[in-house]
């Protein structure tokens, strides 16, 4: 995974919980560490869909615990979506939001 | 929910419903609240204005207390003048038996009704991601399914994402019994119905989530306490200005 995206969940992630940047890394569970309830694991994924020009079905939303649970699944996004080369190298490319 | 929890709640709440509409045909009502222009009316009609003021420029959540979400339908009695309001809100009722029994009272009364799936339950995040997409106005027992007497942040994260004006809200009858295994008072006949209202506060996407949380908490217990006619303990600790919202 592209590690500008990465470092932009991160953003996304401390923005939406409130907590310092430093606090979210990967290998906790933002439910149990950050206090992450059901509204705020809403509110990423609607950053995250907003950033990257995706969009989540909401059936997955249950598996958005933790940062590397997050990348896995905008990953399986991209590659359901088909496309052949990294999503988010191309977008990240690109200045500004993707389209 | 188990199908014979539905149940039990389905029955119980058909009863309590028809108790309820019965009890809201008699009886006074008194709001009392810190808002000068609400407090000593003897009708919810002020405050309808004020919420559908409020709703016209942008969203509202009235939270209460579980306590009170039995009580609380009494409002919808056409006589008490929060009718005009209610009919642009919803209210909101979880799949636990609680719920059931909230979801049967607000049919019986002809009150607009929205199901969410309890803490836990993955769905309840679909059901969180649809409503925030296209969010309506509605009336919330904050501590539903959760510890009661406390409210949890995601209601508030709500708020903020929403840029909500909240009314927290209580509602006491005078006289009533509680069902054991229920956390909800239910009222009796001839009771006196007393409604407590704390100010507003309006929330924004900028807002402390740990300070408005404590804040909506002060201001629930505060309508709590003005509902129940304990006013020299509400007013010592009102609340004074807006939140950090």
């Amino acid at each position: 995974m592209n590690t500008d995206v990465e470092a932009r969940l991160l953003e996304i992630i401390a923005t939406e919980l409130q907590v310092p940047l430093a606090n979210v890394v990967r290998g906790i569970s933002l439910r149990k560490k950050l206090g992450m309830d059901s509204v705020a694991a809403v509110n990423i994924v609607f950053a995250v869909e907003e950033e990257f020009g995706i969009r989540v079905p909401e059936t997955e939303l249950e598996h958005v615990d933790s940062v590397e649970a997050i990348l896995a699944l905008l990953d399986r996004l991209a590659s359901d979506a088909g496309q052949k080369s990294h999503p988010f190298e191309t977008e990240i490319s690109r200045s500004g939001r993707p389209g | 929910m188990s199908r014979v929890g539905r149940r039990y709640g389905g029955v119980l709440g058909r009863i309590t419903g028809a108790l309820l509409q019965r009890i809201s045909r008699t009886g006074s009502l008194r709001v009392a609240s810190d808002e000068p222009e609400l407090d000593g009316q003897g009708s919810c009609a002020v405050l309808a204005e004020r919420l559908l003021r409020d709703v016209d420029r942008g969203h509202v959540i009235v939270p209460f207390w579980s306590t009170d979400q039995l009580t609380i339908a009494l409002l919808a009695a056409e006589r008490h003048g929060l009718r005009p309001a209610l009919s642009r809100f919803e209210i909101v009722a979880d799949d636990s038996i609680g719920g059931e029994i909230m979801w049967r009272i607000g049919e019986k009364f002809g009150l607009r009704m929205r199901r969410i799936h309890v803490r836990g339950n993955p769905s309840r995040l679909e059901d969180l991601a649809d409503w925030l997409r296209r969010p309506t106005p509605f009336f919330i027992a904050v501590d539903g399914g959760s510890v009661y007497g406390t409210v949890p942040t995601g209601i508030v994260r709500m708020a903020a994402r929403l840029g909500s004006t909240m009314w927290p809200l209580a509602v006491h009858a005078s006289r009533g019994v509680r069902i054991p295994g229920l956390i909800a008072d239910i009222p009796l006949p001839r009771a006196t119905i007393r409604v407590g209202v704390s100010r507003p506060l309006h929330v924004t996407r900028a807002a402390s989530i740990a300070e408005v949380t404590a804040d909506v908490k002060r201001r629930l217990d505060f309508a709590s306490r003005l509902a129940r006619d304990e006013s020299a303990d509400a007013s010592a600790e009102s609340t004074d200005g807006e939140p950090n919202a």
